[in-house]
């Protein structure tokens, strides 16, 4: 049924009332003259052949060519976007607006080219907006400050293009011009687009961009905002300049017909009236300039910095659209010495009656202002956090939580990141004081219950759930959680209830056919754990953990080559320091260098946290008796002495090996993915078949790892299954040959 | 100077004249008809007074409509389907609505006509002097081939995307 009573029927006229603004520029600046019938003919025009380009990017996508990321990012933004778009644009402008027959001055024209971009954008706007599910308020707010009006802008250049063509005698001269104005806004719309490709690579960015960006001491993610701004900017100089130019081309002939209103009369009266002009221009170009300067002040409390590019890239267009709505829209005719007396008195009082009110909601303004800066900190610590940086990333938590004591995003963001740092008594710190402040808000529990099950309360997180549950008993993904807790305890069949619960609530949850996933993997099923993960990650191609639990699938059954794939993909998705290990073990055993990949990862996540030390171990940069040494928890020694011995293993040197994988299997708390690891693994190379149930796994084995310094290298020996010691090689310090 | 021949139909404001799609304002007549159909071109032999339903505009409805320069229908009957289905609406609610844009294209003609007397009537109105009204009239009419083309290209494209998410 049609969702009349969602707020998703909301959508539909957020989308379409992106372009509000825009309209009210191209009116004002047709000065009564430009006629509504042929902006009609226009936006439908737009509208109607939006549709060509969007067939021939499902014609490419269909034809699946092989293309480097660089070169792929290159043709969809200045092959698909640019060109295809543009040349979508110039056809309805050349055979739909230009011959109309109420389009009668250059000056029409050129809107009317705006128009038809206007129209454009507002179908694209349309299906992002619908195709961004539950965030389609944030995609509709981000697109009306972005990329409508930068549509329109292009548009204004497209149509200057064709203004001067129009006015040659030579049809070869006027077929040059228009396609030099369609190369010109090709190039401008597809340097618009070409960062934005590339930052949906974030964080394997082609390696030119990587150059470029090291050129210029920047880091990509920084260059790539630089050039966002860069084409924005040319992008609104090169309107300011369309407009300005066909406005200094000389008065034409006034047509004969004259100009058709705009109807209904109080819309025409509200669209060129110049207090209009005044609220929504001064509208448009205060917010843009107290976000910048907010932004400013962010970076200033600590903010990334880049946040100020993305603040100016963000307004440059609405700075421009809001200079075009400001001017009066018709000439200002002879006026009074009273009416004059009477303007400037207005305008004292108007001038008054701002100051009075900054007065009067100082503290109110100041407020929004804390608001503001706490959340650009939390989102700028989340960047951090996400690029390993903790360090950084909580201080940035600690300063919002400073401008805003009780900004529960800060305290989840600091929570989350002392849980990466494994501060587990921090993390439940700041949970509790979430859950303070929004005891009845089912996410805090939820949020919370993640803390409780790193330190192994699972009875806390558990009753958190619940509670989260009883506040919320339609939420398929607190089920599906509950799920993954009552798995860790070892509790299949609830956890598998729990999952069904799940699925009847919500049947395309991704997370849900992902637990499953989990469930049979834990079970040792893989290959029906194979097939959930492969429909969960149908349902949700972004979720990093299906693909991770997948390649571990994939890697216990041998097929390392799959492995490896998922595990690029799931540390595409979001870098995780245990599926980069992952991935230098598959690729290890697939015969392939991990090495260079794992330094590659390596710059990516938190070097003071664990599992740092082992990633080192990899690297050749710790010894073994150094990494063991750094794992000071339980958990850490589980982890240990899975990730070492498989790197025995790697080495040839089984009895160590199996040694350490035992010792994992033994002290791996039963959630653990390197307690499965290692059953796995002992199944593959030990002597016996070992059941589920018993402790078949364990071999006769040695009992302790002895190590020991011999010469300058540190050179870790190990008894093998007689008790004698094995001494390992000089490249014991880590670095893994290939087998 | 009128366009039909002299033993054409009498005027529509003339007592006897045959009825275009019901009756005109006593301002429009066969001559403006003509010229508006005709695009502002010479003295052709345009055929007025038909109005039957098309069976071109119920099979390709975007191509007719762009071809005869009605672009607020001719993106109607691309968008309201389009939109009906972005919304979830039944899928007996998007697939009449892909039946009634058929209808609305095999009636194009009689939609064509009513537009065609209500912008005549329109220039008439406003128009300071006679020349510029045909002048006008003209402009406003004809046909669009390179509209059709584009309509073609429509019609492929939004089939094309509608078969790929099946």
């Amino acid at each position: 049924m049609i969702e009349f009573f969602s707020p998703r029927i909301f959508a539909l006229p957020a989308a379409l009332s992106a372009g509000a603004f825009v309209v009210l520029a191209v009116f004002r600046l047709g000065r009564k003259e430009f006629s509504p019938r042929l902006f009609g003919v226009a936006i439908a025009t737009g509208a109607i052949l939006s549709f060509l380009p969007a067939a021939i990017e499902l014609l490419m996508q269909r034809l699946q060519i092989p293309l480097n990321p660089f070169t792929d990012a290159v043709i969809k933004a200045f092959g698909l976007a640019g060109l295809c778009e543009e040349a979508a644009k110039l056809a309805a402008a050349y055979f739909f607006v230009r011959p109309f027959y109420e389009r009668r001055s250059r000056r029409d024209l050129m809107l009317g080219v705006a128009s038809v971009a206007l129209g454009f954008a507002l179908i694209e706007n349309v299906f992002y907006v619908f195709s961004a599910a539950d965030r389609w308020p944030a995609t509709a707010l981000s697109r009306t400050i972005t990329a409508v009006p930068i549509h329109a802008l292009v548009g204004l250049t497209l149509g200057a293009g064709l203004v001067r063509a129009e006015g040659q005698a030579s049809a070869m001269m006027r077929v040059l011009l228009i396609g030099r104005a369609w190369l010109i806004a090709a190039t401008l719309h597809g340097f618009y687009d070409f960062p934005l490709f590339l930052g949906l690579r974030t964080p394997l960015y082609p390696e030119p961009i990587n150059r470029f960006a090291e050129a210029f001491s920047m880091t990509t993610p920084t260059a790539l905002s630089a050039i966002y701004l860069a084409a924005v900017l040319a992008i609104s100089l090169s309107a300011v300049g369309a407009v300005l130019a066909v406005w200094r081309s000389g008065r034409e002939p006034q047509p004969a017909m004259p100009p058709r209103a705009v109807w209904p009369h109080w819309l025409g009266a509200f669209l060129f009236a110049r207090s209009t002009g005044f609220i929504c221009g001064g509208l448009l170009l205060l917010g843009a300039t107290a976000w910048i300067a907010l932004a400013i002040n962010a970076a200033i409390a600590g903010a990334l910095p880049v946040s100020v590019l993305n603040a100016l890239s963000a307004c440059a267009a609405s700075i421009t659209v809001g200079a075009f709505i400001f001017p009066p829209a018709s000439r200002r005719a002879e006026r009074s010495r009273r009416a004059v007396l009477n303007g400037r008195l207005a305008w004292t009082a108007v001038a008054t009656a701002a100051v009075v009110t900054l007065a009067i909601f100082a503290g109110a303004i100041d407020q929004m202002r804390r608001n503001f800066i706490a959340g650009a900190l939390v989102a700028s610590g989340e960047s951090y956090q996400n690029s390993g940086d903790l360090a950084h990333a909580i201080s940035n938590f600690d300063t919002a939580l400073a401008y805003k004591a009780d900004f529960l995003p800060a305290l989840i963001g600091r929570m989350s990141a002392n849980r990466i740092y494994q501060r587990y008594d921090a993390a439940l710190a700041d949970a509790n004081a979430a859950a303070s402040l929004a005891p009845s808000n089912p996410a805090v529990l939820v949020a919370r219950s993640k803390v409780y099950e790193d330190l192994h309360q699972m009875d806390a997180a558990i009753a958190d759930l619940d509670q989260a549950i009883k506040l919320k008993p339609d939420d398929a993904t607190s089920f599906a959680l509950r799920a993954s807790l009552l798995l860790d305890k070892g509790e299949f069949e609830s956890a598998d209830a729990d999952l069904d619960r799940a699925l009847s609530l919500k049947p395309d949850l991704a997370m849900a056919r992902a637990a499953r996933g989990y469930v049979l993997l834990q079970k040792f099923d893989y290959s029906r754990s194979i097939a959930e993960l492969d429909a969960a990650i149908k349902l949700d191609p972004n979720q990093p953990d299906s693909y991770f639990a997948r390649a571990r699938a994939r890697y216990y059954l041998g097929d390392f080559k799959p492995a490896i794939a998922d595990l690029i993909q799931s540390n595409a998705r979001a870098p995780f320091a245990y599926a980069a290990l992952w991935l230098y073990l598959a690729r290890s055993r697939a015969g392939q260098n991990g090495r260079d990949e794992l330094t590659f990862w390596a710059g990516r996540l938190p070097h003071d946290a664990w599992p740092f030390p082992l990633i080192e171990f990899y690297l050749g940069a710790r010894s073994l008796p150094l990494v063991l040494s750094a794992a000071t928890t339980n958990d850490q020694r589980c982890e240990a002495e899975f990730y070492t011995g498989e790197w025995l293993l790697l080495q040839k040197l089984d009895t160590p090996g199996v040694a350490a994988l035992s010792r994992a299997a033994e002290i791996c708390p039963v959630s653990f993915i390197e307690r499965n690891g290692a059953i796995a693994e002992l199944r593959r190379v030990g002597p016996e078949s070992p059941t589920d149930s018993g402790k078949a796994w364990r071999l006769p084995a040695p009992t302790n790892l002895e190590v020991k310094k011999i010469d300058k290298d540190t050179v870790a020996t190990a008894p093998d299954a007689s008790g004698a010691p094995i001494v390992l090689p000089d490249n014991a310090n880590g670095v893994a040959d290939k087998p | 100077m009128s366009f039909i021949p002299a033993d054409a139909d009498p005027p529509l404001d003339q007592p006897g004249a045959p009825p275009i799609f019901g009756a005109f304002p006593h301002t429009i007549d066969r001559d403006d008809m003509a010229l508006f159909e005709s695009g502002g071109a010479a003295a052709l032999p345009v055929r007025l007074g038909r109005n039957v339903l098309s069976p071109f505009g119920f099979f390709f409805p975007v191509v007719w409509f762009l071809y005869k320069k009605m672009y607020l229908q001719a993106s109607a009957v691309v968008l309201v389907p389009i939109v009906l289905s972005l919304m979830h609406a039944p899928s007996i609610i998007v697939r009449g609505s892909g039946l009634v844009v058929s209808l609305l294209g095999a009636v194009g003609p009689r939609l064509h006509t009513a537009k065609a007397r209500r912008i005549i009537a329109e220039i008439r109105a406003a128009a300071p002097d006679d020349a510029t009204a045909r002048l006008t009239i003209g402009q406003a009419g004809g046909v669009s081939t390179a509209g059709a083309v584009l309509g073609a290209f429509v019609t492929i494209s939004v089939l094309m995307i509608a078969f790929a998410k099946l």
